[in-house]
This record gives structure tokens, sequence and C-alpha cells, in this order.
């Protein structure tokens, strides 16, 4: 008996609906496949709850006294009954595939409710598809057995040789029933009250071991969540990953967050797994503190669980996740930051048409859940404010000294300008004096003024007049750095066209171009991005007046290149760009401080440049780093002799999916 | 007319106040560094007269530096600091230090290099009025060196 259903479990994974084995189909009563999850969940408390299921129903049999048993759970997916496990002889795969479609006939008024169809007549339903005891037992969660299965209303048999037959129901701590534990028997008559009584016991069992494993899974979906969490930079990606998760793990149709406006005074929906995810963003669905469950959630600091919402005074109906009438249960718990209410997670789930006990209501533990993920949003989004708040104290900081060092500079070639003036001034007078034969001033002019004089006044004051706006045009480029207006790009293009405009012509630097073929595009700026690669090839240049090489490489970064390099700043794909030359190199100390504004090792410029380079990279969701040693890295591209030098990496995020041409990532 | 050394790190600066105070009829030495400019008054076979330097060059209190330097060739050689924006905190530390005045660079509606030349022109006479303050009292205690010597010769033993 044993070796059969190890064999049957053995051969089950090829059929189209996989039994015997947990880890391969839905758990009863959960909504969710393990492999669903991007994470990867143990295994082994689910292969532990299979081999409990399993040997209960062997039990279940032995005690029963019945030939063959098996074990029919729900499948909160579709809502059908699904035979899990089996035992005994006979059972093939194709009887194993069969499901039992627990959905009310159409038109049935109290779609929904289980108990709805309890002692309707059970009418022949097309092939495919089964109807008999097991679903007269599911529907009506009532244990059933018949001594005589010809004679009986219900019955539909699998094998010709039954006689009895004798089904309980697996009901859930919540109250519905999740499935059925059958046993048949060839002899007439072999089933009584004694043997249901000791098969209610066993199915209370399996209904412990069900949830046990559910719970498990929700454990361990809640652990791998918390993870992406602290993974996690861009808050909105991790947002909606939030409501995908909370979705999936609750068996709920529909998940929504809203968070807090800075006033304080309204809701702003930031994240939906379903239909209302298109009202993020501009223009975004509001409400008002206090206004809806939503509101009142959020202002008083309260979870609430509400069967139907339009039953409920609070409602209003504002934003919903489906048409209200559909809306079978709300759940919505607070989002607790260390500041307060910083906003309102929500869960919906629709009315289903399905017979059996199809979760609608939420329970406390599904509450338990809910807090729980909303707990760990909350910190996550405490992270992202304080982060913001400290990049604008940064930029902040930045901009004042900023200011003060701007006055000074222009100030300064303001002062050299006005003194060309002068000079030019005199010049003029001089100049006049002799048209007029005065004698000029005896210490300055002991010869007559010439034109060349003139000349060079009038190229300084030219210089001085270009480095003023050299000076404007840095601080607009910092000011600027972040704003952009992102289109796809290839960027391999982007780095011909800049090499070609910005390299020296006359050089003699070696420039080496190595940009791998079809990459996906970039979103991008590309004034902004020719500007920042510019940037880097001008320093290149400027630190190697002797000669040198520069290298620039273009590849799909190694994820763990983008793990080491931007390890909380881009998540997935990206593209790595190098600029690798053979100047002096930068000394650890320079390392730290290089993209720092005001920064500089050059004499001229005020030390914005790279600080510059690395806002545009950043504002384009990417990350710049300067990692040094280029002899390791391009051990193979570097000639033998050369000083390793400067190497900056960029990455920039890729954009695999294609994009369309009018996004504007990073406004 | 004066001995003057001029200090600061901008080329355009340096060369418009050098052109200019030679036309103003000064014999007129630059640096375009606080190294430089120490290295220079340190060096000089005689002192400068007027020593004008901009307070920031490789810090931001290169004036300072360039103070203490003078000071320390000859203490009377007076020391007009020049600041851009920002810099006014410096210029009064050098003023308590001893420097002659500050001037700022950009001051509008006034012809700065024109104040500068008024500025250089004051030093120069603080200057000659030092010295021949310092040439009088020299003067004042030679003779009374003299007297005492007479005295003691004309005392009988």
């Amino acid at each position: 008996m044993a070796d059969e259903i190890s064999s049957a479990s053995q051969s089950a994974p090829q059929s189209g609906v996989a039994h015997g084995t947990l880890t391969n189909v839905s758990l009863p009563g959960t909504a969710f496949h393990p492999n669903e999850f991007d994470v990867e969940l143990s295994q082994t408390s689910l292969a532990e709850a299979d081999e409990l299921l399993k040997s209960t129903l062997d039990e279940a049999m032995r005690d029963a006294g019945g030939n063959r048993a098996f074990l029919a759970l729900i499948d909160t997916l579709d809502g059908e009954l699904a035979l899990r496990f089996t035992a005994g002889e006979g059972w093939t795969d194709g009887i194993r595939r069969l499901r039992v479609n627990m959905h009310a006939e159409q038109g049935a008024d109290d779609a929904g409710r289980w108990d709805a169809l309890s002692d309707t007549p059970i009418m022949p339903r097309p092939s495919g598809t089964r109807q008999g005891i097991t679903r007269h037992v599911v529907a009506n969660g009532r244990r059933y057995w018949t001594g005589d299965v010809s004679a009986d209303p219900y019955y539909i048999g699998f094998f010709t040789d039954v006689k009895s037959e004798i089904a309980v129901p697996i009901t859930a701590r919540g109250g519905g029933t999740i499935g059925v534990l059958n046993i048949e028997s060839p002899e007439a008559n072999a089933f009584n009250e004694e043997h249901a009584n000791a098969l209610s016991i066993l199915a209370r069992r399996i209904a412990v071991i069900v949830a046990m494993a559910e719970h498990q899974l929700r454990e361990e979906a809640l652990i791998a969540i918390g993870k992406d969490l602290n993974a996690a930079a861009d808050i909105d990606v991790l947002m909606q990953h939030v409501v995908e998760q909370a979705t999936k793990i609750l068996r709920a149709d529909d998940c929504s967050l809203f968070l807090l406006d800075e006033d304080e005074a309204t809701l702003e929906l930031r994240a939906s797994h379903g239909p209302l995810g298109d009202q993020t963003g501009q223009g975004a669905a509001r409400y008002a503190l206090g206004e809806g469950l939503t509101g009142w959630v959020a202002q008083h600091g309260e979870a609430i669980r509400v069967g139907d919402p339009r039953t409920d005074g609070r409602w209003k109906g504002v934003f919903m996740e489906a048409p209200a009438g559909e809306i079978a249960s709300v759940m919505a718990v607070p989002v607790r930051s260390h500041r307060g209410i910083s906003g309102v997670l929500r869960v919906v789930r629709h009315r289903k048409g399905s017979l059996y006990f199809m979760p609608q209501e939420f329970q406390q533990a599904d509450e338990d859940v809910l807090v729980t993920l909303a707990g760990q949003l909350a910190v996550a989004v405490d992270r992202t404010r304080l982060l913001q708040r400290l990049l604008n104290s940064e930029r902040m900081a930045a901009w004042g000294e900023m200011s003060a060092r701007s006055a000074h500079m222009i100030g300064n070639a303001v002062f050299g300008v006005k003194g060309h003036l002068n000079e030019l001034t005199h010049w003029f007078n001089e100049v006049r004096n002799a048209e007029c034969g005065v004698r000029n001033d005896p210490h300055s002019a002991l010869r007559t003024p010439h034109s060349d004089d003139a000349r060079l006044l009038l190229e300084s004051i030219t210089r001085g007049i270009y480095r003023l706006e050299g000076i404007l045009g840095e601080f607009r480029d910092f000011v600027l750095a972040t704003q952009l207006h992102a289109t796809p790009h290839d960027v391999n293009q982007i780095l011909r066209t800049v090499t070609a405009e910005s390299f020296p012509r006359h050089s003699n630097i070696d420039l080496v171009l190595n940009l791998a073929p079809g990459l996906c595009p970039v979103m991008a700026d590309e004034a902004k991005l020719k500007r920042a690669f510019s940037e880097l090839i001008e320093n290149s240049v400027d630190f190697q007046p002797q000669g040198g090489m520069l290298t620039i490489r273009t590849t799909r970064a190694e994820s763990e290149t983008v793990r080491e390099l931007a390890r909380g700043q881009i998540h997935g794909a990206a593209l790595q760009i190098e600029f690798i030359d053979h100047g002096p190199g930068l000394s650890e100390q320079d390392r730290q401080r290089v993209f720092t504004p005001f920064y500089t090792r050059k004499a001229k410029g005020m030390g914005l440049g790279l600080s510059i380079v690395k806002g545009i990279i950043e504002a384009h969701g990417g990350a710049i780093r300067e990692i040094g040693d280029a002899q390791t890295v391009l051990s193979s591209a570097a000639p033998n002799g050369r000083t390793a030098g400067a190497h900056f990496v960029v990455l920039l995020p890729l954009h695999e999916e294609a994009k369309p041409a009018h996004g504007d990532a990073g406004n | 007319m004066g001995k003057i050394l001029v200090a600061d790190d901008e080329d355009d600066v340096r060369l418009s106040l050098e052109r200019r105070l030679t036309r103003e009829g000064h014999s007129v030495s630059s640096a375009g560094s606080q190294a430089a400019a120490i290295a220079c008054i340190n060096e000089s076979d005689t002192a400068f007269d007027v020593v004008l330097t901009d307070m920031l060059m490789e810090s931001p209190s290169s004036g300072v530096e360039v103070l203490k330097a003078t000071l320390a060739r000859d203490v009377f050689t007076e020391v007009v600091v020049l600041t851009a924006y920002g810099n006014v905190a410096n210029a009064v530390e050098c003023m308590k230090m001893g420097a002659f005045d500050y001037v700022e660079k950009n001051i509008p509606g006034v012809d700065v290099y024109e104040l500068i030349c008024i500025k250089i022109e004051q030093a120069l006479d603080r200057r000659r009025s030092s010295l021949s303050t310092v040439r009088k009292l020299e003067q004042f205690a030679r003779f009374q060196e003299k007297r005492e010597d007479d005295k003691a010769k004309s005392t009988p033993e």
C-alpha cells in the first residue's frame, strides 16, 4: 500500500495537475504556489506536511477498512476540488487529474454561499467535471456515507467495484470546508457512524496540518518580503512589490497603499495591484483624512475588517479596486512610522461564484499578516524619507558653499576685467592726448601708445568674460544636473558622438573604444549624458598631459558588479560603462572625495565637474564609482608597462522591456 | 616712488594691478601664490615699502601668512589686504595684527583700482612717517648717548 502511494506521487509531476505533493500544487486554502514567489522558500516545511498528510490518509483507509481512499482539497485559485493524495489500488493519472467544479449554477442568486444549495438535487454536469458524494459533502459541510452506491442519489463512481463509500469534510479553523476525506470499499454496508467519528478526528488532523503548512509558507513569504524591503532603494518599486505580495499572501484580489502627504491632511494612492494602479503619480487618487474607510483608518490609527463594505456607515466608495457590488470584504491597517500614522495599506476580496468555502471575510490571522507588512513598509518609508532629507540637506549645504564660492570667483574675475577696462580707458586717454599734442603722463607713457596694447587688453577682457560664462555654466549644470528629460537611447551611439566631439583631434593619447554590440537601450537624457561623458573624457585627457591611453568600454554589467558598486541603487540589469586611463590615478583619499562639490585637483574651474557627473548619473537612476587598479581589471586590454590610472565605472539601469518613447523616468 | 609687492593668484588681477601701479610710478614686483610672495619678501635686497596681498590664495588665510612674513622682515613695511566676497572676517583679523588696511575688490560703483592707488599712497606716507620717527628716535638716542659720554668725561674721577 505504501509502495503504491509513493509510486503515485513520483509519477505525478508530469500530469497536468500534479498530485501527491504539496510542493507542486497550490496549498489548499491558500492562493499561492510557492514558485510564484520571487524568493526561494525553504521546502522542508512543505515536504513535512506532505509526509503527514500521506500517512494520515493511509491511516484513515486502514482504520475504516476500505480498499481505496483519496484526499481532495480545494484549490483557491480556481475554486475547484483537486485530488491531492490517493491511497489503495487502481488509481490512474487520468482519474487523479479529475477536478470537481465547485462553482454555482449560472443564475444562482446566492452565489458564493456554499450552503445555498445544501439539499438541492444535483443535476448531471457536462463531461470533464464531476459531482457526487464528494461535491455534496463539500457543499453542505456534513459527513456522509452510503452502504450501496448504486442506490445513492449523489454517487458517481470512479471505479466499478465500489459498494460502499464514506466521506467526511475537512473544516478549516475559520469554519469553511476546505476539502474531503473519502474512503471506498468493495463490501456493501462497510461503513457506520463509528467509522465516521474516527475519520472526523483524522480530518481535523488534516485541517491542522494544512493550516500549519500554510502558516509556515506565510511566515517565510513575510521574511522574504522583509529582506526585499531592506534591499530596495526605490520606494515606488518597493511599495508596488509589497502590494503585489500582500495580494498573494492574503488570498486577496487587490491591495492598495495610500500614504499621508507632507501636510498630513490627505492620503495619496502610491501603489495598487489592480486597476487602481493607473491612478498613482500625478493626479493620484486622494482621500481626505477621515474620509471613507481608508481615511478613517488613517485618522484613528486602528485596523478595520469589514464584511460588506456598503453596509458600513463610514464607507464612501470613492476609489474602489472593483465595482462596489463586487467587493465582498475590505481590510485596512494603518502604516505606522515613528512619527505617527504615515499611511494606510488595504486589501479587498471580490465576491466569488464558488459554492465551497472561499475565504471572503478577512480573519484575525490575515490582519496580523497585513499589520506585519505595514510595519515593514513603515520602516522602509521612514528610511527613504530620512535619506531624502539627508540628500536635501547635503544639497542645501552644497548650495550654500556654491553661492559663497561662485561669488568669490565671479568677484575676482570681474575685478580682473575691471582692471583691464581701466587700462583701456587710460590707453584711450593717451591716444587722445597724443592726437591733441598734449604731453602724456611722464611715468607711464615714455613711448607713444600703440594699438597692440589695446589689442592685448581686449583679449584679456574677452578671456575674462569667457571665464565668467564658464563659471555660470558650471553653476547652471550643477543646478540642472538632476532635471532630466529621458528617452530610450543607445549609449554606444552617445559615446561615439561624444568622443567625436570632445576628444581632442590632435592628441598623444590613444583612444580605445570597446563597445559591446546589441545592448538594450537606456532611458537617458542625451544632452545630460553627453555632458557627463565628456567631463570624464576631458578629465582623463587633462591628467595625461604627457600622453597615454583612454579606454572606454561598455558591457552588460555582471550582477555581482551591480551588487558591489550600486548596492541599493540599481535593481535588475545594468549597463556598465568604463573610462580607464593611464594617468596618475587617484589616491585613496581622492577616491573618497573626488565626487564631492568644490573638490578639485585641477587649477581651473570651481571643482564641480565630477559632482555634476555624479548628479547626472544618479538622476538617471545609475551609479558612478572610481575603482582604480585599471591594470588588474583591464589586464587583457592594457599594454605592458603602463601605469594604473583612474578607472571610472558608470552603471545605468537597463530597460529590457521596450519602454514607450515618451517615458520621463527620473523626473 | 615706492617699492611694492603685489601677491594674487589670479593672473588677470595681478597683471592689472602691476600695470596700474607701475603707471603710478612705483617699482612693482609680483607673486602668484602665498609661497612665492613669502620667498620674494625674504629674498629681496631691501624690504618692500608696501605689500599688497590677496586674502585667499592657497588657503583662506594666505593674507595672514604673507602679513606675518612681511612684518618679520621689516616691521615698518605696510600691508594692504585685498578681499573678494566673503573674506571680511579674515581681513579684520589682519587689521588686528597690524595691516594698514583692507580693500574689497568688488564695491559697486567704485573704481577700486583708484582706491587701491590711494591706499598705497597713504600706506607709503605712514611708512615714511614711521621711518622718520624712527630716525628721529635714533638721533635722539645718539644725542642722549653722546651727552652721557660728555657728562662722564667732564666729571672728575
